[in-house]
């Protein structure tokens, strides 16, 4: 049995996680930074199985060694330091909202209040709000998110049904892509909550020092002019991960999304796993989810941590393996790691674990001291294609190399189809395209090959991160060189495809037989 | 204890795999059942729509969830595969029939553990609405407009092969529609329109784009920047038009009321596409009934069931059964059915070790 798994959460997310865990008899650890996640009692009662859960209360994780299996993990808590080995870390920690306030220009206070303040408000008590005029400002100034969609239709309606008061609801795109929110906005508007769409025109808002908010509009469908004064303006708000997220993303190393939240959006990793193997992202801390959606990940995080245990032991890849003898300690590895599989102790060395055989370090390596058992055995399948196929075929010779999760795929479903491939190409698959270095696109044109293709997947779709983009760097430096030593640099080209792209893979191939026809024979 | 620890998983798209997937990570058997002859449902067929870079629309991932899946041997595919009967009792008693390539059907009975019903959607049919699908060649819908973007990369005009110069989309057609009891946002549809037309935008930048919508949704993280980009090359207008007729040479005028002047107004395109809704299969409410899993107004499967229903003991439901949802989702709903699907078994194992 495996060490404990560490869940770095405040909320019910966290807890979530650690239910589902113990219940199946794992012992976890949740590092709450903003309290305590619920009492001792509360824990004992609520924990199912044959785990446990240890609550740190406030503790805040302050550096992280080592990788999947064997975390050491630092914590302060209260000023004092302390240290929790682990196998796992699931990050659930919640977000954060910003009230847009400043995009309306409005001063907050008791007849300005933000979303979430005014659900706190009305849900402790309704009754006060019995017929006041309350405006929903939403999605004017920025898109909106279905979560905040479902709390403004949620109040509307409440306020109309509850409390005899007044809604309208002044929005931009009214984000109904959320479970029942189109039934709910029905509802609110059988039951007399007003809603003004605006698409090309804003309403004219204004809050002076003494007066109350006014806000002033034409609306689009009917063309009749509004001013109202609200008793209440409610604004919306913005949804950005918590701040100790990004602390998170630093201490762990881990990629972040285009918003900061912490997954790199990348679709390999769905739905919870990060760019390093052992560490998961649930709930709140990954994306933008309603109440249901984060609960559900809770149970995708224990079962991805069911599934790491599972497989302990087990390989699922081919590790890089670094001779000691070769390697100057140059850290070119480390740095480059997408996975972050590399530790740099007294020794350098690829642990195995967490390594996902992408090839990055192989073909970086400036003493070539890094081996990868599955690139050596394409390198030395492709030269034996090159110097096997002395036939004469009617197409120049070419070599490509694929992406194994990409291209190679397309390329497999082109044959499928029945797609005509230039009858002298010759395919490597390689684990990703970052494994392909300058010095095997040089022996390919040794072997004899009129043009060399590296496909690779699209920018922000490669399961090593940067792989494609390596690839990229390296062609683009040896196009310039090919170029310049008169071998023609349009013997090499680099595109990217999709798994789904069978059409596009033999039109690529296609043309690209054509275009090297002028170096047919010509060694 | 006799009753095989396997679980039966009816509907091999998404959800499907990601649930066989993910129980296999736990080392527990699952037979995978579809009616097709391949795996990978609707999103098998979409097409790639990455422009300068990825767009995370989560397609490529079935390829690879499907190759997976095929080659797992914790995980029994039956594809052009039927559910002829099932009952529950102590377990789940299935009559499974399957067409072989040779025409013949063969049938056998599997006994499992759980269920996990991941049979999908049904797309909506837009032949009753007003846009002259299947009386007009070159109204198409967005599913056919992934099949064509995935063979020829372009879209073609069905009637004579040219490259349409003018396009237009028409969002929610069958969904947010009170008329036909549909109150539901079908989710994905603004997406995929939207990438498949700067998609085309892309490989074809003379051609004009139209689109009609009630309300843009929002998806991914990058989306503002996404629609402030995409309301430069696309001609964005807030209207569900009323009527499509052909002209004699051989276009399509779409008549929709003009909010900014307050009149209808027509605009001649060469091909239109149709966003259709998701809507809820009619084999996964037969096999809920079965089953006596409760079937929601809207006629999807409850959301709740997800995770289990208490009422229907080992019975869970995963993707588009449960209602509109997007490839992301359905992988982590699926992933959500294997890991309380896990804790079910576990929980039975742990009953009999008890008793």
């Amino acid at each position: 049995m495996t060490g404990p798994t560490l869940i770095i959460g405040s909320g019910t997310c966290a807890r979530d996680v650690a239910r589902h865990l113990t219940s199946e008899g794992r012992h976890t650890v949740i590092a709450a930074a903003n309290g305590t996640n619920g009492d001792r009692p509360y824990l004992a009662a609520n924990t199912p199985g044959s785990g446990s859960i240890e609550v740190l209360s406030g503790a805040r994780l302050s550096a992280c060694r080592g990788f999947i299996g064997q975390f050491e993990a630092m914590f302060t808590q209260s000023g004092a330091t302390l240290q929790r080995r682990v196998a796992y870390i699931v990050i659930a920690e919640e977000n954060r909202r910003i009230p847009n306030f400043d995009l309306y220009r409005l001063r907050a206070g008791s007849v300005v209040q933000s979303l979430s303040a005014f659900r706190k408000e009305f849900a402790m008590s309704p009754e006060t709000f019995a017929n006041r005029r309350v405006v929903f400002l939403h999605g004017l100034r920025l898109e909106s998110e279905p979560v905040l969609a479902e709390e403004v239709l949620r109040s509307a309606l409440e306020l109309q049904t509850v409390s005899g008061a007044r809604a309208h609801v002044l929005t931009g795109n009214l984000k109904v892509a959320g479970n029942g929110l189109e039934a709910l906005y029905r509802d609110a508007k059988s039951a007399g909550a007003l809603f003004f769409k605006f698409t090309d025109t804003q309403p004219t808002i204004d809050q002076t020092e003494t007066d109350p908010v006014t806000i002033e509009f034409r609306d689009e469908i009917t063309g009749h002019d509004y001013r109202l004064s609200p008793d209440i303006t409610v604004v919306d708000e913005r949804i950005v991960p918590a701040a100790y997220v990004e602390h998170l993303a630093a201490v762990l190393g881990l990629r972040r999304g285009p918003a900061g939240f912490l997954q790199s959006e990348n679709v390999h990793r769905l739905p919870v796993f990060t760019n390093r193997r052992g560490i998961l992202a649930v709930g709140s801390a990954r994306a933008v989810l309603s109440p249901a959606d984060v609960e559900r990940e809770a149970a995708c995080g224990a079962l991805a941590v069911l599934g790491l245990a599972n497989l302990e032991g087990h390989p699922q890849v081919e590790a890089a393996e670094i001779n000691p003898g070769h390697c100057i300690r140059c850290l070119t590895c480390f740095r480059l790691c997408p996975y972050g599989a590399v530790n740099k102790g007294n020794r350098i060395a690829v642990v195995a674990d967490a390594c996902a055989g992408c090839g990055i370090c192989v073909a970086e390596c400036p003493r070539g001291a890094i081996q990868l058992g599955s690139i050596r055995t394409v390198i030395e399948k492709e030269d034996a294609a090159i110097s096997a196929s002395e036939t004469p075929a009617p197409d120049p010779r070419m070599v490509v190399f694929a992406c194994a999760r990409s291209a190679d795929k397309a390329r497999e479903l082109a044959g499928g189809h029945g797609q005509k491939s230039p009858s002298d190409l010759k395919v490597v698959t390689v684990p990703c395209a970052g494994a392909v270095s300058v010095q095997h696109i040089l022996s390919a044109f040794a072997g004899g090959a009129a043009g060399v293709m590296v496909l690779t997947c699209h920018i922000d779709n490669c399961h090593s991160e940067t792989g494609n983009r390596h690839a990229r760097r390296r062609v683009d430096y040896l196009v310039d060189h090919l170029d310049r030593m008169g071998f023609g640099g349009d013997r090499l080209e680099i595109a990217t495809l999709a798994a789904n792209m069978p059409t596009e893979y033999a039109d690529m191939t296609r043309r690209f037989s054509r275009k090297i026809q002028k170096y047919a024979n010509q060694r | 204890m006799t009753a095989k620890k396997e679980v039966l998983i009816i509907g091999g798209g998404v959800a499907g795999l990601s649930a066989a997937l993910g129980l296999s990570q736990l080392g527990i058997r699952s037979v995978l059942v579809d009616k097709q002859a391949c795996l990978g449902g609707f999103a098998a067929q979409y097409a790639c729509k990455a422009t300068s870079a990825c767009v995370k629309c989560g397609a490529c991932m079935v390829m690879e969830k499907i190759s997976r899946a095929v080659e797992d041997p914790n995980i029994d595919v039956l594809t052009g595969s039927r559910i002829a009967q099932i009952s529950s009792s102590e377990g789940f008693k299935t009559v499974i029939t399957q067409k072989a390539s040779d025409g013949r059907t063969r049938q056998q009975t599997r006994e499992t553990a759980a269920v996990i019903l991941a049979c999908g959607f049904k797309p909506f049919d837009p032949e009753n609405k007003p846009y002259g699908y299947k009386r007009f060649t070159n109204v198409v819908t967005n599913l056919d407009l992934e099949r064509m973007l995935r063979q020829d990369s372009v879209p073609l005009r069905p009637s004579d092969g040219a490259a349409p110069a003018r396009m237009a989309f028409i969002q929610c057609v069958g969904s947010r529609d009170a008329k036909l009891g549909h109150l539901w946002c079908s989710k994905v549809c603004c997406a995929s329109a939207l990438r498949m037309a700067r998609l085309i935008k892309m490989r074809r930048p003379a051609t004009e784009m139209t689109f009609f919508y009630i309300d843009v949704q929002t998806f991914g993280q990058e989306f503002q920047r996404f629609y402030d980009d995409v309301r430069e090359e696309v001609h964005m207008i807030r209207a569900i038009p009323g009527d499509v007729y052909r002209t004699p040479d051989d276009r399509l005028t779409v008549v929709y009321y003009d909010f900014n002047s307050g009149q209808s107004r027509e605009e001649p395109f060469d091909m239109l596409v149709l966003s259709i809704g998701i809507t809820p299969a009619a084999d996964a409410r037969d096999l809920a009934a079965k089953l006596n899993l409760p079937t929601g107004s809207s006629g999807f499967l409850p959301v709740a069931a997800n995770g289990g229903n208490p009422e229907t003991p080992g019975v869970f439901a995963a993707g588009t059964v449960c209602g509109p949802m997007s490839i992301a989702e359905s992988v982590a709903a699926g992933d959500r059915a294997a890991q309380a699907a896990a804790a079910y078994l576990q929980g039975n194992i742990r009953a009999e070790v008890h008793s």
